[in-house]
């Protein structure tokens, strides 16, 4: 064993250079890669009952995907994920150089290597789960494992077994075992026929899985996922982007939010999103709404199937914090449907949190005790459960600010959200600031100026007006022509009237460009 | 193995037989809630738990009124070993089980009263059920399936999954008169097409045509299996505002038309291609008359208020493959400001079920929706309050022998539809329905994240080559069908 051990292991310099690779990839993910793992997480709702292990029987790979999904919920924990993943490419690793010196291949350093590397490429995809990785280490582990050199008939008889049961612990892995099986009979060459038919048959029995999986044959045997590769690493980077503001925004670190968007050149509509709602909830969206353009708020959108996936895991953020439990729990229904498996633990935490603010207690309780078996949120559930007071505080205080119009919304415009929802609560100023923002990113200067009289004017009674609220007063009065006197009602700093004078000789120089005016003039609408 | 200790640890705490008992004046807090409720012999073992999962040990003691008894202990719930279960429901047909439930907490034991459970003289021969199980989504479908689940024990296996038409949706998976050999199903998305299958033999239609403007789904068979009647419909759906129900759904447009297998046609007769909005078919059990629900056409959703479906019945000749020159209205809907829909005639010919609600033609959306009982002899209307729940109750199918009644409700919590089976007397009196047994209900229902709709027995399991419908699915190869329309 020890020697078998040490024959792995090999040489010093490999096991450096592996080390250092290792290192640099989880210094990688660490330092670059965060957000993906936070993802991750979410993309289940992982159980830990007899009854939810047991749906892993129904299809491949069971092994490999219990132990990724179950590994993947540590992932919620700041540094686990990379921990994890490094020490699933270590797996990878040293099962690569075990079962390529067991096939007795030259540049076995190299090609270990090769696997490596390729396996660490491929986890910078967001759809390679953990089990992928696991399932690779477990088809290399496999041929390692088996017996073979010397007795032909024997490794006849064990390909035979092994490569069917290599599908069902670790799917694609199978196929792994099978392309390295195939190597090693091409490279002995002693009963080739009977080796390779004792290859060739459980490889086509594999397709026979189909009926006993109900899957696709390339998808069944590519379970659970053997080749997500990133095509851009512009584009994957723009992804880690968006999911490190998403994760951020949710732990609540607002001001981490909104640093990071600050100090970012090339933003992201996700980020944006993040940002002007981190913004909002500090009461500084009219300050902050045009500090990055074009900027994006969400609510010039719809709601729906063909609604992005980016956009759409955030709604729910924008309507809870708006107050909109209906918009909300459908946001939250809509993105948990688009994850893999249906159930993101986040966004059924949200469902239990929208009923508890609603007071549909047995669909709260429904969600609760699905939470309850979870090891993230196991604790938080628990508590509501026990209808702790201080747990149940955030949710009673938030039943104030829903929408207290019982009709049928006949348009999922936000527009007509956040009316009724001002409407029930003209005190909720998120709302009316995501209201009258969203009138002036759609240059709907007649709306804003209803809008505003209808819900801002006393929000705002003796006080000064955000400057962008201001600067788009400048515009409607100027278009309505209004008496000199009106202006000071809605335009009270004498600066703003006078570069607003000073455009109006300049229209659209880019001295401007960070005014209402210059966007008015200047830019397209974004939806 | 350290799992494998535990639990036998768990259960060697638990074997006592209790004693020193404190009784207690109330009824166990059991889930499911099986007091009360009538079985038929043979069913899957009620095993039940106590609420809240968090019993220290349950012990449970059943007795027949005739005869025969059984014991059951277990921590968080008790599974009863289905042979004994199966001899006692045998033996106690038409008479009762009384069951004793004590619970040990705190080290000692409890002992509530006892609750029977009736055994119904009935039989239920089917084989079990089928429907759809789908994750709540609104508008997206999500890893959605059709299913079949043998009642006798608690088998359940895919006939049709998500994985294996990946982006598709498939509903409505309906037999004729629970037989597994003919059965019709629409499958939605690309390559989507109307399934007929009949002995193993796939036929797939387009039943989309121009007139109809939509596929065929909402569907039922006509008893000698020639004709199988389709809703052409247009749905949509609108959110609520507020904290009461979260959704309405409606129909733009809906017609019925009826495709006769034998010559591939599609019968569109001008009294069921209206401007109303007809939905909902379901033939006699003679096939003499077709069951179906309608509403005048209004604005909607913002008219949302104003469906109010009645239901109504036509002749129709299945020799000729026509219909009667009018349709009568057996329950009118404006006249009672409510809606009736979802017609399903017993196949005994005795009665007609249908679903009662304040307005729409989708009651599954409804939260007062309630299914409610027609004697076809005289007419008299039966309210179901025993099966009936506050919450919405819908989807009623008969088992074959018509005495078993399965149906969808959202009784448990308001979201969710489960599936409830419940007797009906040759009175037209229903009996306390009962959860769809599963071997740990609470584990099961807590932990399951899908909703179960389009509930319908079937006498023998049914049979579907997943590769030759997904052959015929991505060929998008279809049998023509003609539109003939009548009158």
């Amino acid at each position: 064993m020890t020697s078998r051990l040490s024959s792995i292991l090999g040489h010093r310099a490999w096991l450096w250079a592996c080390g250092l690779w290792l290192a640099a990839c989880l210094a990688f993910y660490v330092g670059c890669y965060q957000g993906l793992f936070f993802h991750q997480a979410q993309e289940q709702l992982f159980l830990l009952t007899p009854s939810y292990v047991a749906t892993y029987f129904s299809a491949p790979a069971w092994l490999s995907c219990l132990a990724g999904d179950f590994l993947t919920q540590f992932y919620y924990y700041r540094y686990a994920g990379p921990l994890i993943l490094v020490a699933a490419l270590a797996l990878v690793a040293l099962a690569a150089r075990a079962a390529l010196s067991r096939l007795g291949a030259g540049r076995l350093h190299a090609l270990t290597a090769l696997i490596v590397l390729a396996e660490s490429v491929l986890t910078l995809h967001y759809a390679t789960r953990l089990s992928s990785v696991l399932s690779l280490a477990g088809g290399l582990a496999l041929f390692a494992a088996m017996p073979w050199r010397g007795r032909p008939s024997l490794s006849a008889a064990v390909q035979m077994l092994a490569i069917p049961l290599c599908f069902w612990l670790f799917g694609f892995g199978a196929m792994v075992l099978a392309a390295l099986v195939l190597a090693d009979v091409l490279m002995e060459r002693r009963q080739m026929t009977l080796r390779l038919i004792a290859l060739a048959l459980p490889v086509a029995c594999l397709g026979m899985a189909r009926r006993c999986y109900l899957m696709e044959l390339g998808p069944m045997l590519a379970y659970p996922g053997a080749c997500h590769l990133v095509t851009s690493p512009a584009d994957a980077l723009t992804i880690e982007k968006n999911f490190r503001v998403a994760a951020e925004y949710q732990f609540g670190n607002l001001n981490r939010v909104v640093r990071m968007v600050d100090a970012d050149a090339h933003h992201t509509d996700v980020q944006l999103f993040y940002y002007n709602l981190a913004m909002a909830r500090r009461g500084q969206l009219p300050e902050a709404v045009m500090r990055h353009m074009p900027t994006f708020l969400g609510t010039l959108g719809r709601i729906g199937p063909q609604t992005p996936h980016f956009v759409i895991w955030g709604m729910d953020e924008l309507y809870w914090a708006l107050g909109d439990m209906t918009f909300c729990e459908r946001a939250a229904i809509m993105s948990s449907v688009f994850t893999r498996s249906n159930r993101n633990i986040f966004k059924v935490r949200r469902l239990a949190e929208v009923n508890l603010v609603t007071g549909d207690t047995l669909a709260a309780r429904k969600y609760l005790r699905l939470l309850g078996h979870t090891h993230v949120a196991g604790r938080w559930a628990d508590r509501l459960l026990r209808a702790d007071s201080a747990a149940m505080r955030p949710y009673m205080a938030k039943r104030q600010w829903i929408n207290r119009i019982d009709t049928l919304r006949q348009t999922d415009r936000a527009h007509d959200i956040l009316t009724e929802l001002l409407q029930s609560n003209p005190d909720n100023r998120l709302a009316l600031d995501y209201l009258l923002c969203t009138d002036l990113m759609a240059k709907d200067l007649r709306q804003f100026v209803a809008d505003y009289l209808r819900f801002g004017a006393d929000a705002w009674r003796g006080r000064q007006l955000p400057e962008l609220y201001q600067q788009a007063f400048c515009l409607a009065l100027s278009v309505q022509k209004a008496p000199p006197s009106e202006w000071p009602h809605y335009v009270s700093d004498p600066a703003i009237r006078r570069r607003f004078d000073a455009y109006c000789r300049e229209r659209g120089h880019r001295n401007f460009s960070d005014t209402y005016w210059y966007y008015f003039d200047k830019s397209k609408i974004r939806k | 193995m350290v799992l494998m200790a535990a639990v036998a640890a768990v259960l060697a705490s638990c074997r006592p037989r209790p004693a020193d008992v404190c009784p207690v004046d109330a009824l166990p807090p059991i889930f499911p809630d099986y007091a009360g409720v009538t079985i038929p012999a043979g069913i899957a073992p009620l095993n039940f738990g106590l609420e809240g999962d968090t019993a220290e040990c349950i012990d449970v003691q059943l007795a027949g009124t005739i005869g025969g008894c059984l014991h059951a202990q277990g921590s968080t719930h008790v599974e009863l070993d289905a042979d004994d279960w199966h001899s006692l429901t045998a033996l106690n047909a038409g008479g009762s089980i009384t069951v004793s439930v004590c619970e040990r907490r705190g080290g000692r034991w409890l002992r509530y009263r006892d609750f029977a459970i009736h055994v119904s003289p009935e039989p239920l021969d089917d084989y079990g059920l089928v429907y759809r199980r789908i994750p709540p989504g609104y508008e997206v479908g999500g890893d959605l399936g059709i299913y079949q689940r043998c009642l006798h024990n608690f088998d359940e296996s895919p006939l049709l999954t998500e994985t294996a038409l990946p982006g598709r949706c498939f509903n409505c998976h309906t037999a004729n008169r629970a037989n597994p050999q003919q059965f019709t199903m629409q499958v939605r998305g690309e390559g989507g097409g109307t399934l007929v299958q009949t002995d193993g033999c796939q036929v797939w239609y387009d039943t989309k045509t121009p007139a109809t403007r939509a596929a065929g789904s909402y569907a039922y068979w006509h008893p000698e299996g020639r004709y199988v009647a389709y809703v052409a419909a247009a749905v949509y759906q609108s959110f609520f505002v507020g904290k009461g129900q979260p959704i309405e759904v409606y129909h733009k447009f809906s017609n019925i038309v009826v495709l006769d297998r034998q010559t591939d046609t599609l019968l569109a007769d001008s009294l069921l291609l209206t401007d109303c909005l007809e939905i909902f078919p379901a033939f006699s059990a003679d096939g003499r008359r077709l069951f179906f629900s309608t509403s005048e056409p209004c604005n909607v959703p913002a008219e949302y208020l104003k469906v109010k479906c009645s239901l109504c019945a036509i002749g129709f000749d299945a020799e000729s493959g026509r219909f009667a020159t009018h349709a009568d209205t057996l329950l009118s809907g404006p006249r009672d400001d409510c809606s009736y829909v979802m017609a399903r005639p017993s196949y005994d010919g005795r009665w007609l079920a249908y679903v009662q609600c304040s307005r729409s033609n989708f009651p599954i959306a409804q939260p007062d929706a309630d299914i409610r009982l027609m004697d076809l002899a005289t007419g008299r209307l039966h309210e179901l309050p025993e099966l009936n729940s506050r919450h919405t109750d819908s989807y009623p199918n008969w088992s074959t022998n018509s005495r078993w009644m399965v149906f969808a409700s959202k009784r448990l919590d308001g979201k969710y539809t489960r599936l409830f089976i419940a007797s009906v007397d040759e009175h037209g009196r229903a009996t306390k329905p009962f959860l769809l047994p599963q071997r740990n209900p609470w584990k099961y229902y807590n932990e399951l994240f899908d909703a179960y709709n389009c509930p319908d027995f079937i006498s023998a399991k049914v049979s579907l080559d997943v590769d030759a419908t997904r052959r015929a699915v991505e060929s998008g190869r279809r049998t023509p069908v003609n539109l003939k329309s009548i009158r």
